[in-house]
C-alpha cells in the first residue's frame, strides 16, 4: 500500500497516544470503538474495559439481551486497545481470527472485559479476552484472537533472513 | 421463476426486515439490510459508515462491524430454517478475517444454516465486498435452540399459515 503523509500522521497520532498510555485518546482514535461507546481505565497495571448499556445495544427485546454481536466487537475492540497499549509503535494490529464462547445470556447491563496477551511475538499476538456483567467470576463470554503486528515487509529480521 | 414466487419471496424478505428492525434495536442503529432470505440462507447488507472505520491509518472498516453483521444474518438464516422465530441462543462464532474490509464499500454477509437437529442450528457464513469470491472473512457458528421442540418446515408453508 503506498505511504502518504495522512498515513504517517494517522500513525503519529497512535504512537503518541499508546506512548503516554493515554487509552480514552486512543478509543478516541478508533472510529468504531468510540461508535460502539468503549470505555477503559487501569487499574494498577491492568486495562479494565467497559461498555455502558444503552437501548441501541439490545439483539433481542423479547427477552431483554445485548446482542451477541455487541459482546464479541466489545471483546475484539478491548483486544486492540490492549495490543496499542502494549506495542507503542502505533500500527493498529490486524486481526487474523476471532473466536467467542457464549457462556450465559448478556442482560441488559454494562459489560465489562479484561484481555491477557498470552503469546505476543514480534509478528503475531495471542490474546484472551473475558467478558462480564456483575461478577467477574461469571463470565458472560471467553473469547480468542490473533492478530498480525507487522506488514511483513517490515518485520525485523536476523541475519539469515528469519523473523524473529 | 413465476411472477408468484417472486412476490412470495419479496414479501419474505419484507416480512424478516420487519422484524430485524422491530425486535432487533443493535441491528437498526447499525443499519442492517435484508437483501435476501430464503430456506436456511440470509444475506444482509452493511451499509458503510466512517464510524465503523477500525484503523484509519490505512481505511479499514473494523472486524468487530462484520461479527455483528454475521451474527445477525447468522440468526435469519436459523429462523428461516426454522420457518419461524423463536429464541436461539448462540454457542459459539469463530470468524477468519481472510483480507481487509476497505472502508468506503458496504459490507454483505451470507449465513447458511445447514443442518439443523432438534436442539442445535449449524451456521456458516461468508462477508465480501465487491465480489463475492473474493470473501474478506467466513464465519462458523453454532446456535442453541429455544426449548419448545424445534421443528424443520417450510418458510413458505409457514408464511402462508
Amino acid at each position: 500500500m503506498k505511504h502518504t503523509q495522512e498515513q504517517e500522521e494517522a500513525r503519529e497520532l497512535f504512537r503518541q497516544a499508546a506512548h503516554a498510555r493515554d487509552v480514552d485518546r486512543l478509543i478516541e482514535l478508533v472510529p468504531f470503538s468510540s461508535y460502539l461507546g468503549l470505555q477503559a481505565r487501569f487499574e494498577g497495571e491492568e486495562l479494565l474495559f467497559s461498555l455502558p448499556y444503552q437501548e441501541r445495544l439490545i439483539g433481542n427485546s423479547a427477552i431483554q439481551a445485548l446482542h451477541g454481536g455487541v459482546v464479541a466487537g466489545f471483546m475484539e475492540n478491548a483486544a486492540v486497545i490492549q495490543l496499542l497499549i502494549l506495542e507503542d509503535r502505533g500500527r493498529v494490529p490486524k486481526p487474523v481470527d476471532f473466536s467467542i464462547d457464549y457462556l450465559r445470556t448478556a442482560k441488559t447491563q454494562d459489560l465489562f472485559a479484561s484481555c491477557e496477551v498470552l503469546r505476543q511475538g514480534r509478528r503475531v499476538a495471542q490474546v484472551q479476552i473475558s467478558c462480564w456483567q456483575n461478577d467477574r467470576d461469571i463470565p458472560v463470554a471467553v473469547a480468542r484472537a490473533h492478530f498480525l503486528l507487522l506488514p511483513r515487509k517490515e518485520v525485523p529480521t536476523d541475519t539469515a533472513g528469519q523473523a524473529v | 421463476m413465476s411472477d408468484q414466487d417472486q412476490e412470495t419471496a419479496t414479501e419474505r424478505n419484507q416480512r424478516f426486515s420487519e422484524q430485524l428492525i422491530e425486535h432487533v434495536p443493535h441491528s437498526r442503529d447499525m443499519g442492517h439490510r435484508i437483501e435476501e432470505v430464503r430456506n436456511g440462507v440470509a444475506i444482509l447488507r452493511q451499509p458503510f459508515r466512517d464510524c465503523l472505520v477500525g484503523d484509519p491509518e490505512n481505511g479499514l472498516i473494523h472486524t468487530g462491524v462484520q461479527i455483528t453483521l454475521i451474527d445477525a444474518a447468522c440468526g435469519i438464516a436459523v429462523f428461516s430454517a426454522l420457518g419461524k422465530i423463536q429464541t436461539i441462543a448462540t454457542l459459539d462464532l469463530r470468524m477468519d478475517y481472510l483480507r481487509p474490509a476497505v472502508a468506503g464499500l458496504d459490507l454483505l454477509g451470507c449465513a447458511e444454516c445447514y443442518r439443523l437437529t432438534g436442539q442445535i442450528a449449524f451456521v456458516r457464513g461468508t462477508i465480501w465486498q465487491e465480489r463475492r469470491e473474493r470473501p474478506v472473512s467466513t464465519a462458523q457458528a453454532a446456535f442453541m435452540l429455544g426449548t419448545a421442540r424445534a421443528r424443520t418446515r417450510n418458510l413458505d408453508q409457514v408464511g402462508k399459515a
